[in-house]
């Protein structure tokens, strides 16, 4: 179809056209407008599904708040490690612009694509490949970049929440996104593989997921 | 050390006197380490005598006794025969020597690098010997020229006769003056003629440890050679139970399971696999007799040693300590303990060696601080003549005396016995730390008898602690005594009138022996912490005190020397305090001044000052990085390194529980070398360590009224902050 | 076994090797590098420090699953003429006491000089946290690092 008949047909039906759109701003804003919601939110009803999304966040919370989330998610520059959650013992290491590190000391430098076997050996995890597959001869192991630290380290339910539906400081994630990034990336399955000597999450992967749909799914609402 | 050598330890030895071939491995500056087996010498390169010899081609080799583990011996020592000889340093090949009289360490007569005492050692008797080779050489010139030797001179690498200037290459007439007759004194060349030593000379092996040639111990290779690796029972002093071979045989690479004495070995075409299958083997320990020990117990053990009597008086003098107790001598007594720990070398290079055994012989290269116990060692065990037993030395990655001993060594020989083949045995980190042989805890309690004014007129040494001789030097250690113990406390340049020391050796269940510092390093700190106490008790500044005990002209050049290089005598900023500590040990006169802060237990350092007076400083570069290299490693005892026990284990196994010094611990370090003469020589390579330990914990007095009296500070909650 | 190739110090190499076998013992052992020193085997020390496309790897916990066409550069590829100018620095201010951890050293400020030409002392701290020294040289290799910097910049060079 060309253009110019598409054209025609908007002029002529133009004021049909404007009040459309004025009434979906309007739902837009009265949505958008409290300061909590955000773009991954669905418009329903708050009341019972808000008790249900901040019950499950608060399942999901257990897992974030874990050593094995929150030490790639430090309040600091520098990485974190063992159940404690201290700095690497001995080394000096840094966020680096892109969370990989700062040579001669990248993440990468020590840590593979696989776990080594026995627990004061770095653990590791494979690259992902463009069509999804997993590439075991290359490690990816880094923090968040410099610019989106995505701070898991110190937070309570509200802020950590809040953070994870703040497109500014989630890296701009979809709510399916966030969804795919916890079932399915390699350095997020570590987590429950962790290797010898290293706890898992309090609840499986299975129910980690499940809960942060549910709270998604739920409107993402967050506890106060 | 002291006490002459007991012939009753020793084999008869065969071997000729100085002056026979001599068999190692050649390297020029900038070349490899390359070592041969033995074979006879080419027959156009003539021995002047056991330290020098030169070829037809006008090469000029000098051979090194003593090994290279980072403190420059092959430099410095081989630079004393060059300078005498007159050689043309820039053309001389380095050797490392095999194991002879000749080179035996002639205070002891025995061949060992340690001590800190290769240059006080071998200084004279290696101006001597380059002496006289060159004396012979000027002799054949002027034999060739026929005019009187004292028309000519040797002048790098040449003689010229000085009245027709006419030359001759020490190659020329190296054949006929190794005919001649040494002198028995030659005539030393003057101090003030010197060209090489007191000047900072280039490391002869520096470019080889520059782009990776250098040959380390782990490094050497043989064609056909076979590795293993080695499993030791886990609790100190158990033996294999059981094992089964056919475990592990059809692994990769895997040629053999060979018994050890404490343990097991897995032989392998590599490391790798001998490494890998070992971690598959099925091997059970019996470990019964030592399976209670622990730090606890040691302690306990320690404790009760030193409550209880039964003590050895080593020094008794002056009156004032004739009875075991000071009371009521003195307006008062002041007695305090002081701790020190356990410590493991821990050298960067792991302990290993390569062996080739046949039922004639047994060739050895690997890197050895003891070749003489080594090949003494083999001879008796193989029941092979002292002649059929060849120890080739390679570089050493460290040795701080753990390198003496041979254990390491006689594994190297069994399993290579027992598969035919040449092996090389490589110990993992793991059973490197763990199966070291310790620093001992020491246990010090000092009491002084101090007159009205605090001053000490009277001092008494308690000491408790187990060997540190016993495996590397058997002839010194009694039922009751080791000498390396007492260091530091049988002469003190405090002139503290009466002096008494008394020792218990310990029997204890895990194993001791000689480590950078040996006796001195708890030693001093126990009397640096001590005089720094009684210096505060009488309201005086730490190094007016000190400088009230001494006398002797180099303790207080090295004490005003650190004071006035440090900002000993400036006001301190808000925070920052400073420590000092001062001794002699092993021969040099060594003092350190420690600036720090400290908030909630974190200490940052500032600064550390030094000033040292090792005699004449042959090469001041080699010295610095030798006293900044120790200084550094004082931190690491100071502060984080601690072996503990436990079920009769060892805790620690590798960097990530044992701790050492880093980068990031490293504060500004300056050293100050005060120049002393050539007749009072002393050492280096361990005295760095000595004063800084007690410098720190005097600092750390001054900065907080908090006294630390045992190591490591970790023990207490201290930390050190990063430096910069 | 797997058959893994991959450039060495700028010249092809192929090698029948267990994938999961640690680079460090395939250049000493198999390809006998030695200049790559075994220190810990847990990188900790590292002495065992080379170079993967430019990045100073740990070679002891490295397999060679993940080498396969990639840029390995050793101590013994840093020049052929001892003219890096790390190694000059380390020459010129006689770096090394018994050697052992110097490669590892030597690698580790060669990556850091590429990334950063002129680094704070911070900077050098941080970045030669993870090389250990049992003689305690570190105070020289931060100097050298400083002079090996300079250098690179008066040749025009890149470290």
């Amino acid at each position: 179809m060309s253009l110019e008949p598409r054209l025609r047909i908007v002029h002529k039906w133009r004021w049909c056209f404007l009040l459309v759109v004025c009434a979906v701003t309007a739902i837009c804003v009265l949505v958008l407008g409290n300061a909590h919601a955000s773009r991954v939110v669905r418009p329903v009803d708050q009341h019972g599904d808000r008790t249900k999304a901040i019950e499950a966040f608060t399942m999901a919370y257990s897992v974030f708040m874990h050593p094995r989330c929150v030490n790639c998610h430090p309040a600091g520059n520098e990485p974190l490690r063992g159940e404690d959650s201290k700095p690497h013992e001995g080394l000096r290491l840094r966020r680096g612009i892109d969370g990989e590190g700062v040579s001669p000391l990248k993440c990468t430098n020590c840590h593979q694509s696989e776990n080594q076997p026995d627990h004061h050996l770095p653990p590791g995890a494979p690259r992902v490949r463009r069509d999804g597959s997993l590439d075991f001869t290359t490690p990816r192991w880094h923090l968040p970049a410099a610019n989106t630290p995505m701070i898991f380290q110190g937070r309570t339910p509200a802020q950590l929440c809040r953070q994870l539906t703040d497109p500014k400081q989630n890296g701009g994630l979809t709510a399916d996104q966030l969804v795919h990034h916890v079932s399915s990336d390699p350095l997020v399955l570590w987590g429950w593989k962790p290797g010898e000597g290293r706890a898992t999450p309090p609840l499986t992967h299975d129910q980690f997921v499940t809960s942060v749909r549910e709270w998604l799914a739920n409107g993402g609402a967050c506890p106060n | 050390m002291s006490g002459e050598v007991s012939r009753r330890f020793f084999l008869t030895a065969s071997l000729a006197a100085g002056g026979g071939f001599l068999i190692g491995y050649s390297l020029s500056p900038v070349s490899n380490l390359a070592p041969n087996s033995e074979s006879p010498l080419p027959l156009d390169d003539f021995p002047l005598n056991a330290w020098v010899r030169i070829s037809s081609r006008d090469e000029v080799t000098l051979i090194s006794s003593q090994s290279e583990m980072g403190q420059g011996v092959m430099t410095t020592l081989p630079a004393i025969l060059a300078e005498e000889l007159c050689a043309d340093w820039n053309r001389v090949k380095i050797e490392i020597s095999t194991v002879a009289p000749a080179y035996r360490n002639p205070r002891i007569n025995w061949q060992f690098t340690g001590n800190s005492e290769s240059t006080t050692g071998f200084f004279e008797l290696l101006r001597t010997m380059g002496a006289s080779a060159r004396e012979m050489l000027i002799q054949a010139a002027a034999n060739r020229w026929n005019v009187p030797n004292e028309e000519c001179y040797a002048e790098n690498g040449r003689i010229v006769h000085r009245q027709t200037q006419r030359t001759l290459k020490f190659g020329d007439i190296a054949e006929a003056a190794a005919k001649l007759t040494p002198s028995q004194s030659p005539k030393l060349k003057p101090e003030r003629d010197w060209k090489l030593l007191g000047k900072p000379l280039r490391r002869v092996e520096l470019s080889s440890k520059l782009n990776g040639s250098a040959d380390f111990g782990i490094d050497f290779t043989l064609p056909g050679m076979l590795y293993a690796a080695v499993m030791q029972s886990p609790v100190h002093g158990g033996m294999v139970s059981s094992f089964n071979k056919e475990s592990v045989m059809n692994l990769p690479g895997v040629i053999d399971v060979v018994p050890i004495p404490n343990g097991i070995a897995v032989v392998a075409k590599q490391y790798w696999y001998a490494h890998q299958a070992l971690k598959a083997l099925k091997v059970e320990f019996d470990g019964k007799a030592n399976s209670a020990t622990s730090t606890a117990i040691l302690d306990q053990q320690y404790r009760t040693a030193l409550n209880g009597d039964k003590w050895k008086a080593v020094k008794t003098e002056g009156d004032a300590v004739r009875s075991n107790s000071m009371t009521g001598k003195f307006p008062q007594v002041f007695t305090q303990e002081y701790e020190s720990q356990f410590l493991a070398h821990a050298t960067m290079e792991p302990m290993n060696c390569t062996a080739s055994v046949t039922d004639e012989s047994c060739t050895v290269w690997g890197p050895l601080q003891g070749p003489e116990l080594a090949k003494l060692t083999l001879s008796g065990m193989l029941k092979l003549p002292l002649e059929k037993v060849y120890i080739n030395r390679t570089l050493l990655g460290g040795g701080f005396g753990r390198r003496l001993l041979v254990d390491f060594v006689v594994q190297a020989a069994i399993i290579s016995k027992a598969v035919g083949k040449p092996v090389k045995v490589i110990w993992s980190r793991e059973e490197d730390i763990q199966h070291d042989v310790y620093r001992p805890a020491t246990l010090n309690q000092i009491s002084a008898g101090l007159n009205e004014s605090g001053r000490p007129a009277a001092i008494a040494h308690k000491v408790v602690s187990p060997s540190i001789l016993q495996f590397v030097y058997a002839p010194a250690v009694t039922e009751d005594n080791d000498p390396s113990c007492l260091e530091g406390l049988m002469e003190s340049h405090y002139e503290i009138a009466s002096q008494r020391v008394d020792f218990k050796l310990l029997k204890i269940g895990v194993p001791t022996s000689v480590l950078r510092t040996t006796g001195y390093g708890p030693n001093i700190f126990a009397v640096e912490s001590f005089i720094d106490e009684l210096a505060f008790k009488a309201g005086k500044d730490p190094y007016e005190f000190r400088r009230g005990l001494l006398k002797n002209e180099r303790s207080l050049e090295v004490l005003e020397t650190v004071v006035s290089q440090s900002d000993w005598r400036k006001k301190a900023a808000r925070g920052v305090a400073r420590g000092l500590a001062y001794t002699e040990a092993f021969r040099t006169h060594i003092a350190h001044v420690v600036e720090l802060s400290i908030k909630d237990n974190l200490v940052t350092i500032h600064r550390i000052t030094c000033a040292v007076d090792c005699g004449f400083p042959l090469d001041p570069e080699i010295i610095r990085n030798s006293i900044e290299g120790g200084t550094v490693w004082g931190l690491g005892v100071a502060f984080k390194s601690n072996i503990t026990f436990q079920d009769g284990r060892t805790v620690e196994s590798n960097f990530h529980n044992y701790q050492i010094a880093q980068m990031q611990d490293t504060p500004p370090i300056d050293v100050h070398i005060v120049n002393g003469s050539t007749k009072t020589l002393g050492g280096t390579g361990e005295v760095g360590p000595v004063t800084v330990v007690p410098a720190i914990t005097n600092a750390i007095f001054a900065a907080t009224g908090k006294r630390y009296r045992s190591l490591p500070l970790s023990k207490h909650g201290l930390k050190l902050a990063s430096a910069a | 076994m797997k058959s893994v190739a991959f450039n060495l110090n700028g010249s092809p190499v192929t090698i029948d090797v267990e994938p999961e076998k640690p680079l460090l013992w395939v250049l000493r052992d198999d390809l006998g590098l030695t200049g790559t020193k075994y220190g810990c085997g847990m990188a900790i020390c590292g002495c065992c420090t080379v170079h993967l496309e430019g990045d100073a790897i740990r070679s002891c916990v490295t397999p060679m699953s993940r080498i396969e066409g990639k840029h390995v550069r050793t101590i013994e590829g840093l020049s052929s003429d001892l003219s890096h100018p790390v190694q000059r620095a380390w020459m010129d201010l006689q770096v090394p006491q018994c050697g052992y951890c110097q490669p590892g050293q030597m690698m580790s400020a060669a990556c850091l000089l590429v990334q950063n030409p002129n680094p704070t002392d911070n900077d050098i701290t941080d970045a030669m946290s993870g090389n250990l020294c049992r003689c305690g040289t570190y105070q020289r290799v931060r100097k050298a690092i400083h002079h090996a910097a300079e250098i690179a910049a008066n040749k025009g060079a890149r470290a």
